[in-house]
């Protein structure tokens, strides 16, 4: 008994200090023994391993290592490879396609006087973005936020700068609008208000605006524009003459140093077959690499010579056509009203079987003679309107304060992928969010509305989706309506990614636990509030992955509208190998492509892991 | 229990009417939840609804703010009958508080942030105000320094704090609690309802459903027992604990009283 007593209790006399673990259990050797060799499995798998990587890098680098990046074509490419004696089997990366065509792929076709626009969006795009990605910035940074898709817009595609405040314009009838409804009716009747007051600012009220200012500038400016472009159509006839006469001269200085490089490969290639002594072997190499160097630096001059070439034919076409149509304006408008009364004439004289027709294939039913009648109509209503129109561009031309416009369909590369992608997830994340919300709403027709939109659009693939796009819309368009093919895009974009926002946001409104909206509802706070301020910050923090996640793919995915004739960074591989230079290249273009969209695509991820991060940090 | 041996100061309920139930029902589905419920709350008057689980009585009191709808009778609070009007439910909610049994504080703001959200976005109150009035509150349930940390680094107990200092921001006439201590470890409940006794003893109308039988002795002017969705029987609460008349409410007490 007392023996069992005795052990029973127990005290510590000395406490143990801590000791450092066994020399096993720590730093690298117990990782490498965790990791890697753990067991005689893992001790197999790690060794395959490396082995699959050697082999693989093994491979791969040879290829990188003889890159070729000054060549004027892979002929040149492969010419350089001969010489420097790297075997066909080998080959090398004949990236020199990349530093002839690198700007293509950035630019697409825009002109290239004109890079600094979409260069300086591209920055600013960055400055707009800081305040919204990173709550450091201050906030008052936001309102540049806000008005730089106007500015981005009008940099990217030009023309007067007052379109863009106009467009901004809408912006603030329609919240004015807002405004007063909600004073008169309730939510409902205000949004209603917003968009129907914002519609009609932008149906009818913009074209009118905007045509009478440039009327009225282009008016002033008449007399003057016409001196000024005298002048310019006589300065440019000699510069081009200039210029044409130049890149002849460098056309024949070109081919000479063709020819002295041909003589110095097949020099090298005599003295690989039969080898006299290494130093000549070296001699003829450098004499070949800097032969090379010469072609390059001339074709260099070449290319900007004949951008130059292209740039002065368009200013002369264009000033030319301009300075015909100033000429004809006053002819033409004098003539206007009297073209416009016969038009309206000849439509009130018109026999009753066919008065209402607006096209000849449309009066099936009619005679010969109502026919003839018709045409007549048809024709000076066509004749006036053509001339209407005529006379609305030459003043736009003139009287247009602003950039040089550019049309959707010069733009292209990168520059397209980015407006697209960019414009997709800035639109897709509202209207996802709002798809979301319908979703789970309990009006019943909000909801069948918005399941049925999001199964639809998810249930079709995108290329089909961007098919409609291109060859549809129009048909469901009133007649005459034409919008560009690039927005139609952007819209068919948006709402595809946002089908898939709404389902990502909707898992995230689900976890929020019903003890918030709860809480929200029992202090008063109205359901637009309590989405706003409590539920949705919730919901929107569990579903950045996904969110994050959907945007990288829209961003990928914007390469194909190569299939609907846009001109993308993959669209623009298939032109680059369609050129007799490059004919044959295809790996270092899809590396270069690759590369650029990793870059994009690996940032947005890590954003994605740091805004994570942060909100964890701020609320456990 | 807490400590009921100190009386409490009793402040005389006024004659107006806070809340009027009259003849309500209400069913989850087929089930009826609430049968016959008819109750009228004085201004300044504590009221503690106890019961088995099951019995409805939060239910009743979620219908007060119209977190539950009510499917027949009429429902007043403060002279706003209770219906479909949005505009009528807003106004009802902004004057009536509401503590959760799992607090339901914001995890996302900070507990300044808690506090003023409502004052600022329904009470249009300028922010500097609104957090003067929070730091207040804050003060009044003893965690001012807590002011800028978020609700997950508090315990659940000044969670609970939290919650109520939020819902007194928007200075509400009726205060319902559901549970309040319901999910607290046992050495925070005394701080929670230490908190709840403060405001009775300031004289704010509180419906509450709890089953801390100290706190209803100590603070209520009436005690309601509920069971099967019906008001089985009401009384001051001395005459309630000691002399019970139905046999159910006799029966519950022996329950949560016998250990």
């Amino acid at each position: 008994m007392t023996k069992q007593t005795a052990s029973l209790t127990y005290v510590r006399d000395r406490m143990i200090p801590q000791a450092a673990p066994p020399v096993r259990e720590a730093g690298f050797i117990k990782w490498v023994r965790e990791n890697l060799f753990s067991s005689w499995l893992n001790f197999i798998l790690t060794v395959a391993s490396v082995y699959v990587v050697y082999r693989v890098i093994g491979g791969i680098y040879p290829w990188l290592s003889n890159a070729i990046w000054n060549a004027g074509s892979l002929t040149e490419c492969r010419e350089i490879l001969a010489a420097n004696g790297v075997s066909s089997e080998v080959g090398g990366a004949c990236f020199a396609v990349i530093r002839d065509r690198w700007v293509q792929f950035i630019f697409g076709f825009y002109p290239a006087d004109l890079y600094w626009r979409p260069i300086l969006a591209f920055v600013l795009f960055f400055v707009a973005l800081a305040p919204v990605l990173f709550a450091s910035v201050p906030r008052r940074m936001r309102a540049f936020s806000a008005v730089y898709p106007f500015l981005a817009v009008w940099l990217i595609w030009g023309g007067a700068f007052w379109s863009p405040l106009l467009v901004l314009a809408g912006f603030v009838v329609g919240y004015l609008a807002f405004v007063q409804g909600s004073k008169i009716g309730g939510p409902s009747l205000a949004v209603i208000a917003a968009v129907l007051a914002a519609g009609i600012w932008w149906m009818f009220l913009t074209p009118a605006i905007s045509g009478a200012l440039n009327k009225a500038v282009g008016g002033a400016r008449l007399e003057q524009s016409m001196v000024t472009l005298t002048g310019r159509t006589a300065a440019l006839g000699p510069e081009l003459t200039d210029i044409e006469t130049q890149l002849t001269d460098l056309g024949t200085q070109i081919a000479g140093v063709v020819a002295e490089k041909n003589l110095l490969v097949a020099a090298v290639a005599a003295e690989l077959a039969t080898p006299t002594s290494d130093a000549t072997l070296a001699q003829a190499r450098a004499d070949l690499a800097a032969v090379f160097d010469r072609l390059n630096a001339m074709r260099a001059d070449n290319n900007r010579l004949a951008i130059r070439l292209f740039q002065t034919q368009n200013a002369i076409t264009e000033t030319r056509s301009l300075l015909s149509f100033i000429t004809a304006l006053p002819t033409l408008e004098e003539n206007l009203p009297e073209m416009q009364a016969k038009a309206k004439e000849l439509r009130a004289a018109l026999p009753e079987a066919v008065a209402a027709f607006a096209t000849i294939d449309a009066a099936t039913t009619a005679t010969n003679d109502e026919k003839t009648a018709l045409r007549a109509a048809i024709k000076a209503e066509t004749d006036a309107a053509a001339a209407a129109k005529t006379i609305e561009l030459t003043y736009a031309e003139l009287g247009r304060i602003g950039l040089k416009p550019v049309d959707s369909s010069e733009i292209g590369g990168f520059l397209l992928a980015i407006i697209i992608g960019v414009s997709g997830i800035t639109l897709s994340l509202p209207l996802g969010i709002l798809l979301a919300l319908g979703r789970q709403s309990h009006l019943f027709i909000i909801n069948k509305v918005c399941v049925g939109f999001i199964e639809i659009i998810r249930g079709v693939p995108l290329i089909v989706w961007l098919f409609t796009a291109q060859l549809l819309l129009n048909y469901f368009l009133p007649k005459g309506t034409n919008f560009d093919l690039m927005l139609r895009v952007i819209i068919m974009v948006t709402l595809f990614s946002s089908a898939y926002i709404a389902e990502v946001v909707r898992g995230g409104l689900a976890a929020v636990p019903k003890g918030q909206h709860e809480a929200a509802d029992a202090m008063g706070l109205t359901y637009w509030q309590a989405m706003q301020l409590i539920v949705l910050p919730q919901a929107l923090k569990i579903s950045i992955p996904g969110i994050v996640n959907t945007f990288i793919s829209l961003f990928k995915d914007t390469t194909l509208v190569t299939f609907i004739g846009m001109y993308d960074p993959v669209g623009l591989v298939g032109t680059t190998r369609a050129s007799t230079e490059w004919n044959g290249v295809y790996w270092e273009l899809y590396i270069f492509i690759g590369l650029l969209f990793f870059i994009f695509c690996f940032s947005m991820g890590r954003y994605s892991l740091f805004l994570e991060r942060k909100l964890r940090r701020e609320n456990r | 229990m807490t400590d009921t041996a100190t009386p409490r100061k009793s402040i005389e309920i006024s004659d107006e009417v806070a809340i009027q139930i009259t003849a309500m029902n209400k069913w989850f589905g087929t089930f009826h939840v609430l049968r016959d419920i008819n109750l009228t709350v004085y201004r300044g008057e504590r009221i503690v609804i106890c019961g088995p689980s099951g019995s409805g009585k939060s239910t009743l009191i979620r219908c007060i703010n119209r977190l539950e709808e009510h499917q027949a009778g009429t429902i007043m609070v403060e002279g706003t009958e209770l219906s479909s009007d949005l505009k009528n439910i807003d106004k009802i909610r902004s004057e009536v508080g509401m503590v959760f049994q799992h607090f339901n504080l914001f995890p996302h703001l900070t507990i300044l942030e808690n506090l003023t959200l409502a004052p600022i976005w329904v009470r249009k109150t300028p922010k500097k105000e609104a957090e003067e009035v929070a730091m207040h509150y804050l003060n009044k349930v003893k965690i001012p320094e807590q002011a800028l940390k978020y609700p997950g680094q508090l315990s659940g107990g000044q969670q609970q704090r939290v919650a109520i200092a939020r819902s007194l921001c928007m200075k509400p006439r009726i205060m319902l609690f559901d549970e309040p201590t319901s999910a607290l470890d046992p050495e925070m409940i005394k701080e929670v309802l230490d908190t709840m006794i403060e405001l009775a003893e300031e004289g704010m109308t509180m419906l509450c459903v709890t089953h801390e039988m100290g706190f209803a002795q100590a603070v209520a002017h009436r005690v309601i027992f509920m069971d099967q969705g019906q008001i089985v029987e009401q009384n001051e609460p001395k005459a309630f604990f000691n002399n019970p008349q139905s046999d159910r409410t006799k029966l519950f007490l022996s329950q949560i009283l016998g250990h």
